[in-house]
């Protein structure tokens, strides 16, 4: 019923609106005729008649407010109006319009980026009850992997997980060769039902099955949909194809689905029966144990229950399993919770601008309305409701964050393109970026709240009119007090608001800065590194050899990887060339092991210390630029003789006096005939994870094939890169070169993340600065325009136009003054939540804060400076007049 | 004026107003003038209250409205009652009844 009134009123408007005047018209005209009737002049019977109704206009008026769709109707009626109002005056509208779409825009970019990449679940099935279970090994391995007799262990005794699956905790590489050019991939190792736990299905072929877990089951590879592309143009009779990987045959059974971004997305994945180790061993902690929890456990059940299955395996193992940590968590999107902490200070810094945005905008409002409070008296005074006011001014509040929010759309798409560029690579940002029906709803949410807080200061503003003395008031009012003090509210709370954000940016480019500083370990500058692995001997292959057999492979492949070094080495511009398995400023680990030193108490029940274990050539150091510091760097004939270099950090921890030349170290104690090798030469300390991380104990041997080829040259390394290849695939045809990058690009990756960070939150407090300069700005040359007046009558009485300047930049300076002081506060409270993002600074760094609480007090008196100037030139007598 | 008084007076507005036209159809003055002669001018209905109730009471369901000639031969709107308004003035009347005895033995007791 309603419904039909209401589309009724609304679509015949024109013909209902009618048919009322005629009525209440008619209404008027008969009682006129009555008052005739007794004799009431004929001129004077219809006014009467108009009068005893209380107005024809005032009837119909209550008539259509009691109509269905009344409220539709006006709320048209205010949208028009507010159009119109804000078309009447299209710089200001402009203006509103690019500094809500601004903030908006940054928000609702920010926004897209956390819902895709923190809100949205894990595409899997049931995504809640997936759980994951990892090692720990305190204090120096936070969170490792299971060893995989553990896990069928546990596999076999767990009750609160429905079932538990396993996947190989570090990928690993194979030489991919046949098809084509020869190409490094990588691989990693699942269980038969870690597909279906997750409810991950192939588009073509199938997955493992459980025969396959076993050792020595069918040689087979399930392909990523990304590699399946690339390398076959997702050509369908892949299924079936034999690839070469190291020199074996695979038969490629499946690829996987699109959307499939399984944890680190290896390009291939292998059944755990292909895992070429011992699958019942607990020594090496090499599997990454999902499982999903049975319908109705919670994950604190779960996590009792394996606490109590790693204390009986350490009982059970104590040589092996003794002192290491079970973790049991939600599963999670690894990069996902890298981006966490970056992104909630983005967004905290986007919604500081948007508050800002929001200040700029109810000033400007405010000041508009002021000059519009005669029209809004005048139409009080006429019977508009007040209600009714306020709600017109809050359409045309919500009209303009409407528009400025639609093109901050349009702002945003932009910029998630521009964070997408900008995000570390190894991020894989923009392909994690799909904006969805949430991230609109979120920008639609945000215009409607913008809309009202710009709003509702100055609609309520309104309310406080008084109607006569505003009718009374001239043309323009000298600002009432209250008005004023409003203004300076704002303008105050701008700059407290916009200090938060600088101070964040600066503690995040000072740390930025400190830690480029730091010095990595060796010299960056003029070194090349490229990736030349070499296909790995099947471990069923060495397991046959004998120590002397592999003694003369590791001597074959140093010879071959020194004939490399001989020849790159003679390129023009090469000074020199050297090998190492694993680059430094890593981002997992990679080689590493637990340790014993001779002649000292073996912690068989205590935590034993682990070395990072690095394999080099002998010339590595002097190329590096590794400084050795005592004894000898390492020589061709150290491989045979077990010698080793350690790194410094290891040396003064260990051998705190000094005497760690020539003791003995070994890292196979679990075996029953201990490998000693000898220390003959300290070198510097390497940062193998990072320019932020603590220095890791490094233990160096010579042995080998080392994958990574690094290049010393003379000038830019980038200019050796072809040369190098072209020499090494003369050498041999099937060695893939790949991640080729100087040394000094390592080092820029590695900073990546906190560079993305600083930089995203410098140019976030950028825009809050400018938005604050121009609302302080906006604010100063209003207040300066009401006081005309007042500066005329001033310099009237004699006061020096520089006493005039001096008056307003004194105003501006003490509400600077007063912002800087409420959001130094507000900073130092909320800097403690960055504190683990900083490095080498503290959170309530005095340098930082004294520099942003003067740069932002420049800029707000600069604001203040240029309408001072215009007040400086007032004339007395054309100030006076201009009432 | 409170709240519950004027809702109060609309109620009481609606049933006077079903009642008259419960008799046969009038147009907007005919049905002030005829409360104002029934209620023995103890309501006066002005236009302001009238019209506003009238179209409510037709958005409602409980009047229909046409266009006809008025005494003096002028176009005027005529309401007449709809099944849905008899209804209508039925439980009015009988919400009326019980308030005024329960009123009236207030007072009496």
């Amino acid at each position: 019923m309603w419904m039909k009134n209401a589309v009724r009123n609304l679509w015949r408007r024109r013909r209902v609106d009618a048919e009322l005047d005629e009525e209440v018209c008619g209404y008027a005209e008969m009682l006129a005729e009555e008052k005739i009737r007794g004799g009431t002049n004929a001129r004077e019977a219809l006014r009467e008649a108009k009068m005893e109704m209380g107005g024809i206009e005032q009837v119909k008026e209550r008539t259509r407010e009691i109509r269905a769709g009344h409220f539709l109707e006006t709320l048209w009626q205010d949208i028009r109006y507010g159009a119109r109002t804000l078309r009447k005056s299209p710089g200001f509208t402009a203006v509103a319009i690019l500094t809500l779409a601004l903030g908006i825009g940054a928000n609702t970019a920010i926004f897209s980026v956390i819902e895709s990449v923190l809100l949205r679940p894990l595409p899997y099935d049931h995504p809640q009850s997936l759980i994951e279970i990892w090692n720990s090994y305190l204090p120096q391995v936070p969170l490792g992997g299971l060893s995989p007799g553990d896990f069928r262990d546990w596999q076999g005794e767990t009750t609160t997980v429905s079932e538990m699956a396993a996947y190989a905790w570090i990928e690993q590489g194979a030489n991919l060769t046949g098809d084509g050019d020869p190409q490094r991939v990588d691989l990693n190792w699942a269980t038969s039902n870690f597909f279906p736990i997750l409810g991950v299905k192939p588009v073509i072929g199938h997955l493992f099955v459980p025969d396959e877990d076993r050792p020595g089951s069918a040689p087979i590879v399930v392909l990523s949909h990304r590699f399946w592309q690339s390398r076959f143009a997702g050509a369908p009779n892949v299924v079936g194809h034999v690839v070469t990987l190291d020199g074996l045959r695979y038969t490629v059974v499946g690829v996987l689905g699109e959307g499939t971004h399984l944890l680190d997305s290896p390009d291939m994945w292998m059944p755990m029966g292909q895992f070429e180790d011992n699958l019942t061993e607990h020594v090496h902690h090499e599997f990454v144990g999902i499982a999903r929890l049975k319908v109705g456990v919670k994950i604190a059940q779960a996590r009792a229950e394996f606490e109590a299955l790693n204390r009986r395996s350490a009982i059970a193992y104590p040589k092996e399993h003794k002192n290491f940590g079970v973790i049991v968590r939600p599963m999670q999107d690894a990069s996902a919770a890298q981006l966490r902490g970056t992104l909630l200070v983005l967004f905290a810094a986007v919604g500081l601008v948007l508050l800002i945005a929001c200040a700029n905008i109810a000033n400007l409002l405010l000041t508009r309305n002021a000059s519009r409070e005669r029209e809004i008296a005048l139409r009080t005074a006429l019977g508009a409701h007040r209600g009714r006011l306020i709600r017109q001014l809050l359409t045309e509040s919500i009209l303009l964050a409407l528009l400025g929010g639609a093109l901050g759309i349009v702002f945003a798409a932009v910029g998630v393109q521009v964070l997408g560029a900008l995000a570390p690579r190894n991020m894989e940002l923009a392909q994690k970026i799909h904006p969805d029906g949430t991230v609109f709803l979120f920008t639609v949410v945000v215009c409607f709240a913008v809309g009202v807080i710009c709003g509702l200061l100055p609609a309520l503003q309104v309310r406080k009119t008084n109607v006569g003395v505003a009718l009374k008031q001239g043309t323009r009012g000298s600002g009432s007090f209250a008005s004023r003090k409003l203004h300076s509210a704002l303008v105050v709370s701008e700059i407290a608001l916009a200090l938060v954000p600088l101070v964040g940016a600066g503690l995040l480019l000072r740390s930025l800065h400190d830690l480029l500083e730091e010095n990595p370990g060796f010299r960056a500058e003029h070194l090349l590194s490229m990736d030349i692995p070499q296909a790995a001997v099947p471990q069923a292959e060495l397991i046959k050899m004998t120590p002397a057999q592999q003694q003369q492979l590791a001597q074959k492949q140093s010879l071959e990887f020194e004939q490399i070094i001989e020849q790159v080495q003679g390129l023009p511009g090469v000074k020199s060339a050297a090998g190492i398995d694993v680059l430094p400023l890593g981002t997992q680990l990679q080689a590493a092991s637990r340790f014993v030193i001779e002649g000292r108490p073996i912690p068989d029940a205590g935590v034993r210390p682990i070395a990072e274990t690095r394999t080099v050539t002998p010339g590595y150091f002097s190329t590096a630029g590794v400084p050795l510091l005592r004894g000898r760097s390492l020589e061709a004939e150290d491989a045979g003789k077990h010698n080793i270099d350690i790194d410094q950090a290891m040396a003064s921890r260990f051998w705190p006096q000094g005497n760690a030349i020539g003791s003995r170290v070994s890292f196979c104690s679990l075996d029953l005939t201990p490998c000693w090798f000898s220390i003959v030469g300290i070198v510097g300390n390497v940062h193998e994870y990072g320019l932020d991380a603590a220095p890791t104990y490094d233990v160096y041997f010579t042995w080998g094939w080392t994958p990574e080829l690094l290049i010393r040259t003379a000038s830019d390394p980038h200019r050796t890169e072809i040369a190098a290849a072209n020499v090494i695939h003369k050498i041999d045809p099937a060695l893939p070169v790949t991640s080729v990058m100087t040394m000094d690009e390592l080092v820029a990756d590695s900073v990546a993340p906190r560079r993305f960070s600083a930089v995203l939150t410098g140019v976030f407090a950028a825009l809050a600065l400018l938005l604050a300069a121009v609302g302080i700005y906006g604010v100063m040359s209003y207040i300066v325009g009401r006081r005309t007046n007042e500066i005329g009558i001033r310099m009237a009485l004699g006061a020096q136009p520089r006493d005039v300047l001096w008056l307003v930049v004194v105003h501006g300076a003490k509400l600077a003054l007063i912002g800087v002081v409420i959001g130094a506060c507000g900073s130092l409270a909320l800097a403690r939540f960055i504190s683990s993002m900083l490095f080498g600074v503290h959170a309530s760094d005095p340098l930082t804060f004294a520099v942003v609480a003067l740069l932002l007090s420049a800029v707000a008196i600069a604001a203040c400076y240029i309408p001072a100037r215009r007040a400086m030139k007032v004339d007395p007598m054309v100030a006076l007049r201009y009432e | 004026m409170g709240r519950s008084q004027t809702e109060l007076l609309q109620g009481t507005l609606d049933m006077l107003i079903l009642k008259v036209l419960a008799i046969g159809e009038m147009h907007g003055l005919g049905i002030s003038r005829r409360i104002a002669q029934v209620t023995r001018g103890t309501f006066e209905v002005k236009p302001g209250s009238l019209f506003p109730a009238l179209h409510r009471m037709e958005e409602e369901g409980w009047l229909r409205s046409s266009w006809g000639e008025s005494e003096s031969n002028r176009r005027a709107r005529y309401y007449q009652l709809t099944r849905k308004g008899r209804r209508q003035l039925q439980s009015e009347a009988k919400r009326w009844e019980r308030i005024s005895l329960a009123i009236e033995r207030a007072l009496g007791a």
